[in-house]
């Protein structure tokens, strides 16, 4: 049983990402592969508190808060981010999540 | 059959023989890249064009590995210093041998040329600055170089960008090789001398610079002054229109045109941001060359 992705899903950033700040963005570089990706500010966002132990709910309230997204939105942004991060291979699975989260 | 000859290709950090037994590849080759080529063998009928620079000669001091390429109607044979042995030779269709030539040899600077930066793009001079034009083939860049030449505008390259760092700037060193316009875009340069290579569909023209406007090389590295990117749609709504990019999307249009990132790495990425920090580029869609001539005149970068 998975649940509810927003409360069990805890993405991680994956490590050895260089990070590179840019106005409104945020840039990620893997020198191992030399790919880069460029991240918009939700993005960015999920980035930053992708520890590992913040469920996404948390992630989205956060998004609410510090950039005044209405918090539906927020919600579905940060499902939408997650999915292409992840997909991306940006984001790992945090320990505590679920199979299938992260 | 003629006896074999060579030319020599010099680069910084990066030499490359070429012996054929074909007159009109080493022509060609004198043709292609007059500012590096110093036939040992004087092909007929190539004529030596004055360089309007030599960067491959100013570190002539410290000879580069020669790579050996063996050009004949048998295909391709590639000889590396740093690879043990001999690369079997690659039977070619008598057409594709100079375009794979091109190909190869371009291939072997991205791979040595560890000081510069290389991107695939085009670039001009516009008032003491470079215009970096950088795209992927097909979007028109090497036309649009062309025709901003043809307006004025100082050559440095119509499809690899040399950048060496200067003083906490990026400057883009000449790298004034003929331009290689497709079958398309041949009509809008009519009564121009040019060389045709390749199969029918995949055939390049060479036009020397000095041909489109005679003294049109830049004679130095400019800085650069602004990014755009080219992109030739002939369904486009407008003649020409320039859409500011940000600094991100700037950034990873000059990461995707990078030819030698693997050298530099985390630095390479870094010269990169800076760049794009510094001038955020901008979008050029274009259906009107010359509309589009107007259009990165116009652009105050």
């Amino acid at each position: 049983m998975e649940g509810d992705p927003l409360t069990h899903r805890r993405p991680l950033r994956r490590p050895g990402l260089v990070e590179r700040e840019l106005p409104g963005e945020l840039v990620l570089y893997d020198p191992q592969s030399d790919r880069a990706w460029l991240l918009n500010r939700t993005a960015a966002a999920v980035w930053d508190l992708a520890d590992g132990a913040t469920p996404l709910a948390a992630i989205a309230a956060e998004l609410t808060a510090a950039l005044g997204v209405p918090a539906e939105q927020a919600r579905q942004d940060v499902l939408e981010a997650v999915r292409h991060l992840a997909g991306e291979g940006v984001l790992v699975r945090g320990a505590g999540t679920e199979p299938g989260g992260g | 059959m003629s006896a074999p000859a060579s030319a020599t290709l010099r680069f910084p950090g990066c030499a490359v023989r070429v012996e054929s037994d074909d007159p009109a590849v080493l022509a060609e080759l004198a043709r292609l890249w007059p500012f590096a080529c110093t036939p040992a063998v004087t092909p007929p009928g190539a004529a030596r064009r004055a360089a309007p620079i030599r960067p491959a000669r100013r570190e002539a001091a410290a000879e580069p590995p020669t790579f050996r390429l063996v050009a004949t109607r048998g295909g391709l044979a590639v000889h590396r210093p740093d690879v043990p042995g001999t690369a079997p030779s690659r039977p070619l269709p008598a057409a594709a041998l100079l375009p794979v030539l091109e190909r190869t040899i371009q291939q072997l600077l991205t791979e040595r040329v560890a000081d510069r930066l290389l991107l695939h793009a085009a670039a001009v001079g516009l008032r003491g600055g470079a215009v970096l034009l950088p795209a992927p083939s097909g979007s028109g860049k090497t036309t649009l170089a062309a025709a901003l030449v043809r307006g004025g505008a100082a050559y440095l390259t119509d499809e690899l960008t040399v950048l060496a760092a200067h003083d906490g700037d990026e400057r883009v060193e000449p790298f004034p090789k003929a331009l290689s316009l497709k079958d398309g875009s041949l009509p809008l340069f009519p009564g121009l001398p040019t060389t045709a290579a390749g199969a029918p569909g995949e055939r390049v023209h060479h036009l020397a610079p000095d041909d489109l406007r005679h003294g049109c090389a830049a004679c130095e590295a400019l800085p650069v002054a602004a990014v755009l990117l080219p992109h030739y749609r002939p369904d486009a709504p407008h003649p020409a229109a320039i859409a500011p990019l940000t600094a991100g999307e700037t950034f990873l249009a000059l990461f995707e045109a990078a030819a030698n990132l693997p050298l530099h790495k985390q630095a390479g990425v870094d010269r990169l941001l800076a760049l794009a920090r510094r001038y955020p580029g901008a979008r050029l869609t274009f259906r009107d060359l010359e509309a589009a001539v107007a259009a990165v005149l116009a652009h105050d970068g």
